[in-house]
């Protein structure tokens, strides 16, 4: 498999780590779980409680089922390409991972504090940059009748971004029906990359000439090491901590009834300070090979001098820069009904904005509550990109331990044609 | 008793489920997340990768074709190569050498003494300019008194006055009384001879006024120089250098591979001396890659005369211009013969038709220039025209690839196609492999009119497959060699290669990796 097959094939599915971000699958559980991105204001279901690792993501691949290009374990570029609209494409991975989180309540109030670890990447891409993949720019100009009357505009966008938080929190009983929470975090930054691609137009009619009008910049901290025409080198090295600091807080607000449990959360509202560099380019490059005003009289070297052309006409600004990012924020709101003492039905609603593009969801659930140890659910959710998912919750209480999951979609009932969409989360804790 | 029972049944079912659930779903996870179950499925893409874009220009492909000539653009855009030889060139300087005297005086035998100038070639001096000389007398008396002597020529003057010079010579006690005078200068002296002829005058006088002649007295000169010359100018040879022109221009044809249309010789005289001449051709030859061939032109038999100023036009110069060309010459069939080199050896012959009681002149300044030339108008007919090429290559990236092509677009304005062959050498210029059984066109010749002038570009496109069997061989090539013949259109018998035209060409790889 070649180095670019490697990459197109991790950008567009190896998001496939399945194991993915809060969303609001198990919200209706928030009162007697300690899952990770719980609002604050939600007393704990015990004294004293303690959160052991979860695990949370979320993968979103907006092309279409992966039946479409998959035949036998192996990826056909070509039905996936064939399969695309003319228009903006995301896939975009998002994790955490709380190491723990320890808290205790009391008559009044109760405090947390945790530690976790935070990612997301986003890859925006249209049919013409999977087409330059699938086919080559020569083979792409027989593909694709577009290509041969104008200059294809691809304007990919790649984010990506890692960091840990120090959080703590707290929340307030006003009185037995209400309370309220609050949240601070400090961010330490292990590395991010924000690219912002005005144009990247690429005309191929011409084999032998290759114009590319071009306006991006790439900003980025201790993930790009170097971005040229031949060596692109992307790691992340030792990162000390506070290299690139941040701070979030959360605010989120409960009610209890005798029925009716109501909450919403605002979260990471916040950003991230980061030391890096900045990478641009800006212009019109013609590349027509070698130019030689008079092949007679030429340097006998002249081929052996095409490499060096090309590194000198893909020349890649850089420079220092700080900047700045915002963090994922969230506004989740839910409500839960107690039918009877094993039924509950509920209903949320999430809005994600400040990074990348904005996303909104709504869900109805329903919960079974057999007995005081286990709790199962469903969860029939809409989303932006008008996809139906059904999801299934539950937690499991043995003891002091609790252990809970949740998925948003099961692809087995529900095939999505628009999009591929997974999240769940999985957790332990202890509590008494 | 039952209902623990109970409960423990239901918990076990339950939580027998709830496992088979979680172990479901956790695997659901973990399917996708195992990458390495998949691959990408072999890929077809097709890259291209422009090579190099150039061009040769007609008027380079002449530079290097007569690398030894004068490319001229003419005012039709066509191109014209010049052969120029050396400027043979004699002046009055080095024709009429100034007359030394040798130190011998000339006798004043009596009062007045006629005396023939020394006058070389078949010359009747009727004016003349004098410079760069002095004259002076010498004497010996044996008068015991002192004297005084007139000295004085009638055909000489200075100015308008005749030249004449009154010498004191003292009588100081011994006897004979010798001396000479002071020397004077000879520059704007005007001659008029008589015959080539001159008087030498004087009177020797005593105190009393009585005249005598005195023993001995001679007129002497150092040299006798002119800066103008007026007379009867004869017949008279003056020898020029021989000289020879290489041509470079058919070294790379196989006989007759180049036909040019109507390539001339062309002869150039200035001349500022005022006298009639003519060519002397003593030698004109062609020397061949076969063998030296007679230049022949009916022109020769005519006599080659040159212009020259008249009387009236003293100090200008006059140009005469000998073109000998197909119409009058042999030099098309000699020239087109491989010429490699035009000799000749010219020499001047002055007033050939010997007209008598004719005046001419000569200035200081005056001299006269042959200039040989051969030119080559660039309307030709050619065939098989070789020119090659050697890169530096590193074929090895060649190894990443899995098979592919190179293509070639050429768009041309030159009235000539190019077929090529490329060769893949190794770091010892050995041949490891060519693209091609045979050669190839690359370039299509241009659309011409019917004079032959290119109108109309035309292009051509060349894919040298680059298959996957032969890569591994390629891949060790260190060098690429592009051996081009050129080839004027069959059905063409003559183009005009002008200085607009070039050759276009854009080379790009397209092809698989592996």
């Amino acid at each position: 498999m070649g180095l670019r097959f490697k990459i197109l094939f991790i950008a567009l599915s190896c998001t496939s780590i399945q194991l993915h971000a809060q969303e609001i699958g198990l919200n209706w559980l928030q009162s007697s779980q300690l899952f990770n991105g719980r609002n604050s204001a939600v007393p704990f279901p015990k004294k004293t409680v303690i959160g052991l690792p979860d695990i949370s993501g979320t993968l979103f691949n907006e092309s279409g089922s992966f039946q479409n290009w998959i035949t036998d374990k192996t990826i056909s570029l070509e039905n996936f390409w064939s399969g695309l609209e003319r228009k903006n494409y995301t896939t975009s991975v998002a994790w955490s991972v709380r190491s723990i989180f320890f808290g205790k309540k009391y008559k009044k109030f109760q405090w947390g504090i945790s530690h976790s670890i935070d990612g997301e990447s986003n890859f925006k891409y249209n049919k013409d940059l999977v087409g330059l993949f699938t086919f080559g720019n020569y083979g792409l100009l027989e593909k694709e009748p577009i290509a041969k009357n104008q200059a294809l505009s691809f304007t990919p966008v790649f984010n990506t971004t890692l960091y840990q938080t120090i959080g703590f929190e707290t929340g307030i009983f006003i009185n037995e029906q209400f309370s309220i929470g609050a949240g601070l975090k400090y961010i330490s930054g292990f590395f991010n990359t924000v690219s912002d691609v005005k144009q990247f137009d690429l005309d191929i009619r011409d084999p032998f000439t290759i114009k590319a009008t071009e306006n991006w910049t790439i900003q980025s901290a201790n993930f790009i090491n170097s971005l040229s025409f031949d060596s692109t080198i992307v790691s992340s090295g030792q990162i000390g901590f506070g290299k690139h600091p941040g701070v979030a807080f959360t605010v989120g607000i409960f009610h209890s009834g005798p029925k009716i449990k109501v909450g919403a959360q605002l979260r990471d509202i916040g950003f991230i300070n980061w030391d890096g560099d900045k990478y641009s380019r800006s212009g019109v490059t013609t590349y027509s090979g070698i130019k030689i005003n008079d092949l007679l009289t030429a340097d006998k070297n002249i081929f052996n001098q095409i490499t060096d052309t090309l590194k000198n006409l893909g020349t890649v600004m850089k420079s220092a820069a700080k900047y700045k990012t915002s963090l994922r924020s969230k506004f989740i709101a839910d409500v839960v009904y107690d039918l009877n003492a094993k039924f509950s039905i509920g209903a949320s609603a999430l809005y994600k904005f400040n990074y990348f593009d904005h996303y909104w969801k709504i869900a109805t659930a329903a919960v079974f509550s057999p007995s005081k140890i286990f709790n199962i659910g469903s969860q029939i959710s809409f989303d932006q990109v008008d996809n139906l998912n059904l999801g299934l919750f539950g937690a499991l209480k043995v003891s002091i331990i609790r252990f809970y999951g949740s998925i948003d979609h099961i692809p087995v009932l529900v095939n999505p044609d628009k999009a591929n969409r997974f999240s769940g989360n999985m957790g332990l804790a202890v509590m008494w | 008793m039952n209902r623990p029972q109970v409960v423990r049944w239901n918990f076990k079912k339950k939580f027998y489920n709830f496992i088979r659930h979680a172990i479901a779903i956790i695997l659901f996870f973990l399917v996708a997340c195992n990458a390495s179950d998949y691959k990408v499925a072999d890929s077809n893409a097709e890259w291209s990768m422009p090579l190099l874009s150039g061009n040769i220009k007609a008027t380079n492909l002449v530079r290097q074709t007569a690398s030894d000539a004068e490319i001229l653009i003419q005012a039709d855009g066509s191109i014209l190569l010049r052969y120029q030889g050396s400027t043979l060139a004699k002046t009055k300087k080095e024709i009429f050498l100034p007359v030394q005297s040798g130190g011998i005086p000339i006798p004043m035998t009596d009062t007045s003494t006629r005396v023939t100038l020394p006058v070389v070639g078949n010359m009747i001096i009727k004016k003349a300019r004098l410079t760069n000389g002095n004259y002076w007398f010498s004497y010996s008396h044996s008068r015991t008194e002192d004297i005084k002597l007139q000295l004085f020529v009638p055909q000489m003057k200075r100015g308008n006055q005749i030249l004449n010079h009154i010498i004191d010579v003292p009588f100081r006690g011994t006897n004979p009384t010798l001396g000479s005078t002071d020397k004077f200068s000879l520059d704007e002296i005007e001659m008029i001879p008589v015959n080539n002829q001159i008087d030498l005058r004087y009177v020797g006088t005593n105190a009393n006024q009585n005249r005598f002649k005195i023993n001995t007295l001679f007129f002497q000169f150092d040299r006798l120089d002119f800066t103008y010359l007026q007379g009867f100018i004869g017949k008279n040879v003056y020898d020029l250098k021989k000289d020879s022109i290489n041509i470079d221009l058919y070294d790379s044809f196989i006989p007759g591979a180049l036909i040019v249309d109507d390539p001339k010789v062309i002869m150039t005289v200035i001349n500022s001396f005022g006298f009639p001449s003519k060519a002397l051709i003593n030698d004109f030859t062609i020397q061949t890659k076969s063998g030296l061939i007679s230049f022949k032109s009916k022109l020769f038999d005519e006599g080659l005369l040159f212009n020259f100023p008249a009387l009236a036009e003293n100090g200008q110069s006059k140009t005469t211009t000998f073109v000998f060309d197909k119409n009058n010459s042999n030099v098309r069939d000699v020239l087109n013969s491989q010429a490699q080199r035009v000799i000749y050896d010219i020499d001047a012959l002055s007033n050939p038709n010997l007209i008598q009681d004719s005046t001419y002149f000569i200035n200081d300044n005056a001299r006269v220039e042959i200039k040989v030339g051969v030119e080559f108008p660039l309307k030709v007919k050619v065939n098989q025209y070789p020119a090659d090429k050697t890169f530096d290559v590193d074929a090895s990236t060649l190894s990443e690839l899995s098979e592919g092509s190179l293509l070639i677009e050429s768009s041309n304005t030159i009235p000539m196609s190019a077929n090529a062959q490329f060769y893949l050498l190794s770091t010892n210029n050995l041949v490891m492999d060519s693209v091609f059984t045979k050669p190839q066109l690359v370039f299509a010749a241009a659309i011409t009119n019917d004079a032959g002038v290119s109108i109309n570009s035309v292009s051509h496109r060349l894919t040298i497959p680059v298959p996957a069997s032969k890569i591994s061989i390629w891949s060790q090539a260190k060098k690429f060699k592009v051996t081009a013949w050129f080839n004027t259109p069959a059905n063409k018998n003559i183009v005009q290669i002008s200085d607009k035209d070039d050759m276009n060409i854009k080379m790009a790889f397209v092809g698989k990796l592996k």
